[in-house]
């Protein structure tokens, strides 16, 4: 092999690879020898070259910079979750508040009785009275304009509040008849007996028979006018 | 500390929490480190000192979010690597830097001229040479120049088995010397 070929191998050499037969080469040839020490200064050189970019020191003053840019920069190293900790706290003053106003809420007042919805309502002012409400010891029924959607909710049929349907135009009556049952001026009994003896007393009125007059036509053809026809027809 | 602090209010403030004291600590314990990161690729101590503290506030911004902070140092290089590499592409102005530095030497009293222009012709060679190496090599035999840092300690700052390491130190010395040969 002649040097041009181990020539090529001495830079690997000269960074300490393993060659035995450039080795064997290079202890008889001065040549090979020169140009490897050659190749060790230029390496020494790159290293001395790259100690020198990296020797230096950063000023006396670096880590004051630092905190300077820091503050400057107006920027925090707060875990990420830190940002959202007042919007969790304000909800969490939410809940308990709801929760405050809710259970906190004071007694209703007892009651004797409380008027049960009847299980049909008509919807409009046509379609007749109102059955005769029954009197039992339930709470007071919430009322609710007929026509209006009822409030959906987990309760089940047996645990919801009794609800009136009022048909239109009638609920300041329901109100009054409410607030009265309410306030203990009046109660379902009586004013069941008062509905009665007011029924009973239509039962035994009498109406007048109404009479009704022939109505008179006048004839078509234009013949004689016949008698009792009205001017105004 | 305390004169720093009564410079600036807003790191008095900072400072209250441990999370920020930490961060002094390794301020402290890695700022010559991420300072000589940056001059292998910028050759110049200042824009080298402006990278470093750029990589110290992006660090401090992510400081909390760092799981293992055993690994600050080798985070701490990554953040200076790519902020010093960025830096050089935006800026292309080392050559009249190094123009007006090699006019300054000329003229110091201790060398002749021979030797500065030998010195600092070889520095410049030097410096193409080790921006045309591959990035991954680059890095490796910038941070084995440091003191005090042998093929292991690049090896954890790079997050590299150390045999790569040795095999990149390896090639990229090897480059360096074909290219300046």
């Amino acid at each position: 092999m002649s040097c041009e070929q181990f020539n090529t191998r001495l830079t690997d050499f000269a960074l300490g690879a393993e060659d035995v037969e450039l080795g064997a080469h290079l202890d008889g040839c001065a040549f090979c020898r020169a140009a490897l020490d050659a190749q060790r200064s230029l390496l020494a050189s790159i290293d001395r070259g790259l100690v020198s970019v990296v020797a230096e020191a950063p000023s006396g003053d670096f880590a004051a910079h630092v905190w300077q840019r820091i503050a400057q920069a107006g920027v925090t190293t707060r875990p990420w979750f830190a940002g959202w900790m007042p919007v969790s706290a304000a909800a969490l003053a939410l809940v308990v508040l709801v929760g405050v106003l809710t259970i906190g809420r004071p007694p209703r007042p007892p009651q004797t009785a409380a008027v049960k919805p009847p299980a049909q309502v008509a919807p409009t002012e046509k379609a007749g009275a109102v059955a005769p409400p029954e009197v039992t010891p339930t709470q007071p029924p919430r009322t609710v304009a007929t026509g209006r959607r009822p409030p959906r909710g987990p309760q089940s049929a047996a645990n919801r509040e009794p609800e009136v349907l009022v048909p239109p135009g009638e609920m300041a009556a329901v109100m009054r008849l409410y607030e009265a049952n309410w306030n203990g001026k009046a109660d379902g009994a009586s004013l069941v007996a008062e509905a009665r003896s007011v029924i009973d007393g239509l039962k035994l009125m009498t109406i007048a028979e109404l009479k009704i007059p022939a109505l008179e036509v006048e004839p078509l053809d234009g013949g004689e006018k016949p008698k009792g026809s009205s001017e105004n027809r | 500390m305390d004169a720093l602090v009564g410079t600036y209010p807003e790191a008095a403030v900072i400072l209250e929490s441990s999370l920020e004291r930490e961060f002094e600590e390794r301020l402290a314990d890695s700022s010559a480190l991420a300072f000589r990161v940056a001059p292998g690729v910028l050759r110049n101590r200042d824009d080298a000192e402006d990278v470093a503290q750029e990589a110290f506030l992006r660090a401090y911004q992510s400081f909390s979010r760092l799981r293992d902070r055993e690994r600050f140092r080798a985070w701490l290089v990554r953040i200076t690597w790519r902020l010093a590499l960025d830096r050089i592409r935006a800026a292309r102005r080392r050559e009249a830097r190094e123009t007006a530095v090699m006019v300054q030497e000329m003229n110091s009293p201790e060398r002749t001229v021979e030797d500065v222009r030998a010195s600092r012709e070889f520095e410049q060679r030097l410096a193409r040479a080790l921006d045309e190496l591959p990035e991954k090599l680059r890095v490796v035999v910038l941070l084995g120049a440091i003191e005090g840092l042998d093929t292991r300690e690049v090896g954890r700052l790079l997050d590299l088995p150390e045999g790569t390491v040795k095999s990149r130190l390896f090639h990229a010395r090897k480059k360096l010397a074909e290219m300046l040969m």
